[in-house]
């Protein structure tokens, strides 16, 4: 069902994509927690877990494919917050020189 | 089905209690033991339906009381918290009736013992059904007056009675907790039903209650005393005195309460109250706090510990810390997973314990056995793999269930949740260092006991060795045939059993931890393997001198073996005090004394004091004493006539106006 391939989570124009909607999320029961963008890979797994009463030498292709997907969502996140830090860190810097004007020796020169 | 899976522990408690000696112990006891497997097979099969069909079951039986707005009913409520509860519950409990059979087989009263031993486990099951506050509470109770009935069995031994009171009367101060917590839920939700309480707490988590002056959040003041009732029952640090002394009881009492189902009842109530705690962050930190120091705590003195049952008790302690730490951290499926997994491979220890003090004619100190391993073979290899499962062999139960607690707690980032790992991980060294202690001091070392005993020494019979081997193959497997479906990612056997914010998904966050952190349980296992071996392996006089010799070991195995002075301090300033206060101010001058003091004999002794002072003063003379006495009949007949209209107490000021007339020496009448 997943094979090598997995469908993109992410649109043409870099935003993401909910594979799975609410109304399926609901259907099945998912935990509120597991409702990302990995869920459309949860429904299938946890069919088959259901279906062999949840034998864990079973459903690895699924259950590959999901954890697969969980820790691409995790890179995405280290990504998002070293982004969000360096974004930080910038403005933090520009704070600081509006900050301390007479860090810069020619003002004062020309002031005084 | 359900309410046969209910009712039959009792139904076998009745007909073995009451009929017992009629029937005849043979077949009363078997019918107690039917009733038993009877209702583990039918647990099972709900189970089936509940867990892997996703049919929760709830009903209601009738009306228990409706005044005004308190209604209570009996209802079953059966969910996925439930199933996994009754499974543990009748499971475990099968397997001690089965090694009882021949473990009491010599006691004279042993039908009361099967019967207690059923009527408990109808408790318990009555405890994890309910669907509302005061069922719970019933249930709660009962097995506490069962745990007192249980420990006390062999009520001639005096420490067995002492121990059985100090269990009830600490389990008491836990049960009042609850009991408060019970009705300030009736004052919030106006109602006792979890149904009810669970639907509207999300709404109320601003509501506040005025106590004292001061507004307090009303979730927060009602997890106080739930939490006090979860320290009560599951021994954690504050009220945990009582788990190590109720091994005075039967092993096969151990076993089932001390290890697999009472001591759980605290942590289920967490569980089952997961929908109303959660919304509480303070009360989630107090039980974070709680259960690793708990951890701690059980873990240093289990260590010190020379009583092999003792030694497994305070071990069932430290577990119990573990599971109320990750119910701290949010992290439910993680406890209940240990909680089931504990529940097998510590009764699987207790068992084996049971089998050693058995063969061993009853002796229980760990000093004073060795080299079991050729005697007992088979036991030997049942407490292996229980220590095995227990201290988190790779692929074992306990390597499932415990390690997912430990990087769960360090997944949180938080500093309750960091200070949680790291006892966590010190606990499991010292885990591990108690148990194997545990098993070279009984089965590896040179025998240390009389050549009669030895010679005595045989292994265990069938009706004990098959619940042994039973458990020993759940050691083994279940915690790995069970791994997805407890803590699986995404798992949906839960519904709504537990509720925690959905941003708290520490499991996911486990799955990406550094690799040290992972391997860390490992080295504590192989630390705590080659500890024990270097310093008890055939004990060596020379390797042991720098240890005895050294202040800071002295030190710390006396606080430790002090039980870090908790016992001390609970004696010093509650006990004593209380002591004082009940005997001597309220049962000597208050209950006996009030009408003494005040009445008869209190006057006259008042007179006779009065007047053998009067004596010893020599400045006085004959006729000043005879005026005196004199003037003092004159003024009695006076007052006699008047109390005749006045009554008893205007004679009794008149006495005592004319007493201090008398006791006045600077008035001379001549």
């Amino acid at each position: 069902m997943t094979g090598h391939a997995p469908e993109s989570t992410f649109n043409a124009d870099g935003s993401r994509k909910m594979i799975a909607t609410q109304q399926q999320c609901e259907d099945k029961n998912l935990p509120l927690s597991f409702r990302d963008y990995c869920a459309h890979l949860l429904i299938p797994l946890n069919d088959c877990r259901v279906s062999t009463y949840y034998a864990p030498w079973k459903c690895m292709d699924e259950k590959h494919a999901y954890e697969g997907c969980q820790y691409d969502e995790y890179l995405y996140r280290k990504i998002k917050k070293s982004e969000q830090d360096e974004a930080e860190r910038i403005k933090r810097e520009v704070v600081i020189e509006k900050e301390n004007p007479k860090d810069r020796p020619y003002e004062e020169i020309k002031l005084s | 089905m359900y309410i046969v899976n209910l009712i039959l522990p009792l139904i076998g408690s009745i007909i073995t209690g009451i009929f017992g000696h009629k029937l005849g112990n043979r077949i009363s006891i078997k019918i107690a033991v039917g009733c038993m497997m009877l209702t583990a097979i039918s647990s099972l099969y709900i189970g089936y339906e509940i867990l892997l069909c996703n049919s929760v079951v709830h009903f209601k039986l009738g009306t228990w009381m409706q005044v005004g707005s308190l209604n209570v009913e009996y209802g079953l409520l059966y969910d996925s918290l439930t199933s996994i509860m009754i499974i543990v519950i009748t499971c475990i409990s099968s397997m001690v009736h089965l090694y009882s059979m021949d473990y009491m087989k010599e006691d004279p009263h042993k039908t009361r013992f099967f019967s207690y031993l059923s009527l408990f486990t109808f408790f318990m099951m009555l405890l994890v059904t309910a669907d509302n506050f005061v069922q719970l509470f019933f249930g709660w109770e009962g097995v506490g007056i069962m745990s007192y009935l249980l420990i006390n069995f062999w009520y001639t031994r005096l420490q067995a009675n002492k121990s059985a009171l100090k269990a009830v009367i600490l389990n008491r101060f836990g049960d009042f907790g609850l009991f408060f917590g019970i009705l300030l839920v009736f004052l919030v939700f106006k109602s006792v039903d979890f149904s009810v309480i669970f639907t509207i707490a999300p709404f109320i988590t601003e509501y506040t209650i005025n106590l004292l002056g001061y507004e307090v959040n009303a979730i927060t003041l009602i997890g106080s005393f739930i939490v006090i009732g979860v320290v009560g029952k599951s021994a954690q640090l504050g009220l945990h005195m009582w788990l190590p002394d109720a091994m005075e009881g039967p092993t096969p009492v151990s076993a089932l309460l001390h290890a697999a189902t009472m001591v759980t009842a605290g942590v289920f109530l967490v569980l089952r109250t997961s929908p109303l705690l959660s919304y509480s962050i303070t009360i989630l930190n107090i039980l974070t706090i709680i259960g690793a120091l708990t951890t701690l705590f059980a873990t240093t003195i289990g260590i010190v510990q020379n009583d092999i049952k003792r030694v497994i008790a305070y071990s069932t302690c430290s577990q119990l810390g573990y599971m109320i730490f990750a119910c701290g951290l949010l992290n439910y499926n993680a406890s209940i997973y240990h909680l089931t997994t504990h529940a097998f491979f510590k009764a699987l220890l207790f068992l084996s314990a049971g089998s050693v003090i058995h063969g061993l004619n009853d002796e229980q100190d760990m000093r004073k056995m060795g080299g079991l391993v050729n005697l007992m073979p088979l036991t030997y290899q049942c407490m292996l793999i229980g220590t095995l499962a227990l201290t988190g062999f790779p692929f074992l139960s306990g390597y499932y269930s415990k390690d997912i607690i430990l990087e769960t707690s360090y997944a949180t980032y938080y500093w309750e949740g960091t200070f949680a790992a790291i006892i966590g991980y010190v606990a499991a060294f010292g885990t591990t260092f108690y148990s194997f202690r545990l098993l070279i001091l009984t089965f590896f070392n040179k025998p240390r006991m009389q050549y009669k005993t030895i010679a005595g020494v045989h292994e265990a019979s069938t009706n004990m060795v098959i619940p042994l081997v039973i458990l020993a193959l759940c050691s083994i497997f279940i915690g790995y045939v069970t791994k997805d479906f407890f803590v699986g990612l995404g798992t949906p056997v839960w519904n709504n059993s537990f509720f925690a914010y959905p941003y708290n998904n520490l499991i996911l966050e486990s799955e990406v931890l550094q690799r040290e952190l992972k391997l860390l349980p490992l080295f504590a296992f192989i630390y705590g393997v080659i500890t024990p071996v270097l310093f008890y392996f055939n004990i060596k006089e020379d390797r042991m001198i720098n240890v005895k010799q050294n202040l800071m070991v002295k030190e710390s195995y006396f606080f430790f073996v002090k039980k870090w002075y908790f016992d001390f301090l609970s004696r010093v300033l509650i006990v004593v005090p209380f002591f004082h206060l009940s005997y001597d101010v309220m049962n000597k001058n208050l209950d006996k004394g009030l009408w003494e003091k005040i009445g008869v004999t209190g006057v006259a002794t008042t007179l006779v004091t009065a007047f053998t002072a009067l004596k010893l003063k020599n400045e006085i003379t004959l006729s000043t004493y005879i005026s005196y006495i004199v003037q003092t009949i004159i003024l009695i007949i006076v007052v006699g006539i008047f109390s005749f209209m006045t009554g008893f107490i205007y004679m009794e000021l008149c006495i005592i106006i004319g007493i201090l007339y008398i006791c006045l020496p600077s008035i001379k009448i001549d």
